[in-house]
């Protein structure tokens, strides 16, 4: 951009007139040198322009230029152009310390310039060249390495306070949503506990209500009792005695023949053939009852209790008292037809 | 070509032994590599236009560095070290693309 400004220029600067040129070539240095640096270009700028060879028709307007430019020289110790370039047109202006550059030697230009430029020569000037390119490469690299490695080390304080404050603010915000997200997850988890213990209660109520009900199998110490008719058949009221006995002396499950007893259980007599919750069953009649057995049987054999009318009706009777009585038969209950819960007060 | 030859050892070396920056110069490197790298291409141009001076590029070389050091560590002082630093890396990147236009123009004539 600089350079292409630098050409319009040059062509403009004989244009204008011969005893203008001095200023002239300032005031085009000018502009450039407030672009970047303030003198860099300016300096570059002369350089660039002469040592084009596509601009060799400026080289007059060049030389009327380097008196201008030999006044900032010897502040400009980075830039080799000028003051190389000094001596060359007037030899009489040079500062005394160059003495090598040959007006012959001016522009040797494009690849034959770069292979002269690269051919070997030893001087202590060169081998000292030599050796800062080479303490260059070895920082070049060592920056880089450096930059590959952890970059916080190459940071300034200013720039970590920034960093720091940053990564604390974050932590923060993160730590807090742990604190949310573990109350969180103690709450569902205190949630599922709850849950679980009402599952389990639910759980055992359906188990005691299922076996009561005669919707379970169930077994547990009880008495075996039975009876075997002989002649006269037992009204279905005497067996209706023996299951009230047995509930009286709180046996919890009952069975005759295999039929569950329940809540709804009946016994009639029907052309002679017993039948239980219409069920027909006949001698021998074999009851099984869950409780505890010395008191059931105590209430069986009570005087003038169930077993003695079984007894009056000729009939035999066997009561075994079983530390074990498993009774699989079971019944599902129906549905009530009229009856609905009431709401629990509680609310619970 | 001697030149040449100590870049890449240098380069080599720095390879081979891995030093690490010392804290204190780490935030100056970088600026002083970069004002080495305009020195080094400023002497290529002028090579290439025939007025190099082998004491005029060692002199540039090292006053680059010093310099831009001291403006960056002038910077770090006054509190503007990251602002200063960008404004060197800007102005030195400026030059180097000159120059490398210049050798540009030299090696392929465009």
């Amino acid at each position: 951009m600089a350079d292409d400004d630098e050409r319009a220029v040059g062509p403009a600067v004989p244009g204008s007139g011969a005893p203008d040129v001095a200023p002239d070539g300032r005031a085009a240095a000018e502009p450039d040198g407030e672009a970047t640096t303030g003198d860099g270009p300016a300096e570059d700028v002369p350089t660039e322009a002469d040592g084009a060879p596509a601009d060799v028709e400026d080289t007059p307007t060049e030389v009327d230029d380097t008196p201008a430019d030999v006044e900032d020289t010897p502040a400009e110790a980075d830039d080799v152009a000028p003051q190389e370039r000094a001596p060359t047109p007037e030899p009489h202006v040079g500062h005394g310390r160059h003495e090598r550059p040959a007006p012959g030697d001016a522009p040797p230009g494009g690849w034959t310039g770069l292979f002269r430029a690269l051919r070997p020569h030893r001087s202590r000037a060169q081998v000292l060249a030599g050796l800062l390119c080479g303490v260059l490469g070895f920082a070049l690299v060592v920056q880089v390495s450096a930059n590959q490695g952890d970059d916080l080390s190459t940071l300034r304080q200013s720039e970590l306070v920034p960093l720091l404050d940053d990564v604390t603010q974050r932590s923060e915000l993160l730590e807090s949503q742990v604190r949310d997200l573990e109350s969180t997850r103690d709450e569902l988890r205190s949630g599922a506990a709850g849950k679980q213990a009402a599952l389990d209660l639910a759980e055992e109520q359906a188990t005691t209500e299922g076996i009561l009900a005669g919707r379970l199998p169930a077994k547990g110490p009880g008495v075996d009792v039975t009876v075997i008719e002989s002649g006269e058949k037992i009204p279905a009221a005497t067996m209706f005695n023996i299951l009230e006995e047995l509930r009286n002396a709180g046996a919890e499950v009952v069975e005759i023949n295999g039929v569950r007893i329940v809540a709804s259980s009946y016994f009639e007599r029907v052309d002679g053939d017993l039948v239980v919750d219409g069920t027909k069953i006949s001698s021998p009649y074999r009851w099984k009852a869950i409780g505890d057995p010395p008191t059931l049987e105590t209430a069986l054999q009570i005087v003038g209790g169930a077993m003695a009318a079984v007894r009056n009706k000729g009939a035999q009777d066997t009561i075994r008292q079983l530390d074990e009585v498993e009774i699989d038969s079971t019944r599902t209950p129906t549905d009530p037809q009229f009856a609905t819960p009431v709401p629990d007060p509680a609310g619970s | 070509m001697i030149a040449v030859v100590g870049l890449i050892v240098g380069v080599v070396a720095g390879l081979l032994l891995q030093p690490s920056v010392p804290a204190a110069v780490a935030p100056y490197l970088p600026i002083a590599v970069i004002a080495a790298l305009d020195a080094l291409f400023g002497g290529l141009r002028a090579k290439l236009d025939g007025l190099f001076d082998e004491k005029v590029f060692i002199v540039s070389f090292l006053s680059n560095v010093v310099v831009a050091a001291l403006i960056v560590f002038l910077g770090d002082q006054l509190g503007v070290g990251s602002q200063m630093s960008t404004g060197v890396v800007v102005v030195l990147g400026i030059r180097i693309f000159s120059n490398a236009a210049a050798i540009r123009r030299h090696l392929f004539k465009a």
